[in-house]
């Protein structure tokens, strides 16, 4: 009882911090820096390495404060979020089974394009269809493709630390194992 | 008839259907400002340390243009000075008028310190997104007011405001608009509009009106909550067609708007 109470209060804090990291921080730095979105890259790790269940839990915090701190519609960010990573679920499930670069990399791409549509959409219809639907503005595929390439980025790294982590501790497990 | 569900499924849509009720019928209002008031410090701290990386790396890309900027500017010092004294005497007797004339002074009026804690635009780039200030209705503030850098220069003005923080459109945004005037011998009027978060139009000049580069763009007050004479910046270009019935002037911001963590709210 008490570990999942710390586990909940872990997600809690990570989820707030991420949030006003991405929220403050980021869109402040110059160049391409200021399309890095460290919740999203979150969130999709967790969704690939731990499951659907435990990233909607992250969206409704994450989401939220984004939510609350926005002058956006309130709810788009939560919505965008869930709506996609449910779409990043499915084909994670159905069609990429194997857990390997190429799956996360797929599921980066998978997840950014449907998240970005979804929030433009609704931005779109919660403003009531006033101006352009941003699908059609040079900006939002510049945003797109800034994302899709800073998670790719992020997947690889991740994937190097992993085998970098496991490399150096296989043999002592290996050795182990065969004393026993 | 006893509902048992552990569906987390259906907790987690309950939850979140439940929160923006209560968000839209402002129950939630009062934890939202809680949040809103403890995460301010850290939010705002957040903004000025990207806002420093951002500044210092344009101040590297600029270094170099600026040896050359150095010698223009001593040149142009120079005759400065002798224009100082010209508006010295000018100024002096500009303000026996205003006393004579019983006008307002220029500072009649209240501001309201506010601490920049984010940039927001959905897909858009740093130069075009609004910004976001820690004040908001609860300090006073409404839309339309305008927002002054830390010199006093007009950058923007409140488009939404929530009880604790208040969202502004820089004048450089397309579609942020404002009353100004020349201050020129006419006190040429127009409306001010934004071009892709770099400079300002200044639109509806009647053609007859002659607009010199140099001018200085000041609010015209014609627009009930912002006063006149807060310096937006300086003509930079005129565009004018003589079949056109207005001609227009791009305005170049003396300021650098990337750069922002504190800002004053005019309060008339």
């Amino acid at each position: 009882m008490i570990q999942r109470i710390g586990k909940i209060i872990i997600l809690i804090i990570v989820a707030i911090s991420l949030a006003l990291i991405q929220f403050s921080f980021f869109p402040s730095l110059p160049g391409l820096a200021q399309y890095f979105y460290p919740g999203l890259i979150v969130l999709i790790f967790i969704l690939f390495f731990s499951g659907l269940k435990l990233s909607l839990y992250f969206i409704l915090i994450f989401g939220l404060v984004l939510d609350i701190l926005s002058f956006q519609f309130f709810g788009i960010y939560t919505i965008s979020m869930a709506v996609a990573v449910i779409i990043a679920a499915f084909i994670l499930q159905n069609f990429l089974t194997n857990k390997s670069l190429y799956t996360l990399g797929a599921t980066i791409l998978i997840f950014t394009f449907s998240y970005n549509i979804l929030l433009a959409s609704l931005d779109f219809i919660f403003s009531g269809f006033v101006g352009t639907l941003a699908i059609s503005q040079l900006s939002f595929w510049k945003t797109l493709l800034y994302q899709a390439m800073w998670g790719l980025l992020a997947a690889v790294s991740l994937f190097h630390l992993l085998v970098l982590w496991f490399n150096r501790f296989k043999p002592f497990f290996l050795e182990n194992k065969e004393t026993m | 008839m006893k509902i048992k569900t552990k569906n987390p499924w259906v907790i987690l849509v309950v939850v979140f259907l439940l929160l923006v009720l209560l968000h839209f019928i402002n129950v939630l209002q009062p934890v939202e400002r809680l949040f809103f008031k403890a995460i301010k410090p850290i939010s705002s701290d957040l903004y000025s340390w990207g806002s420093n990386i951002s500044a210092s790396h344009e101040e590297k890309q600029e270094r170099e243009g600026l040896v050359i900027e150095i010698e223009k500017l001593k040149k142009e010092l120079a005759s400065f000075v002798i224009d100082k004294a010209n508006y010295q005497e000018i100024e002096a007797e500009n303000k026996k008028l205003k006393d004579q004339l019983e006008f307002v002074s220029n500072h009649d009026f209240n501001t309201v310190l506010a601490n920049v804690v984010a940039k927001e635009g959905i897909f858009s780039s740093s130069e075009r997104r609004d910004l976001i200030i820690d004040r908001g209705s609860n300090s006073g503030l409404r839309p339309e007011l305008a927002v002054l850098s830390e010199d006093g220069i007009v950058v923007g003005k409140i488009v939404e405001v929530l009880a604790e923080s208040s969202r502004i459109c820089l004048t450089t945004s397309s579609g942020c608009q404002l009353a100004v005037s020349l201050q020129n011998k006419n006190q040429t009027q127009g409306l001010s509009d934004g071009r892709l978060g770099l400079t300002i139009e200044m639109n509806y000049i009647p053609q007859l009106e002659k607009i010199d580069k140099g001018d200085i763009v000041v609010t015209s007050g014609l627009s009930a909550e912002i006063p006149r004479g807060l310096i937006i910046g300086t003509v930079t270009d005129v565009r004018s067609e003589s079949n056109e019935v207005w001609q227009s002037a791009v305005i170049e911001p003396i300021l650098n708007f990337n750069n922002l963590t504190l800002v004053s709210v005019v309060i008339p």
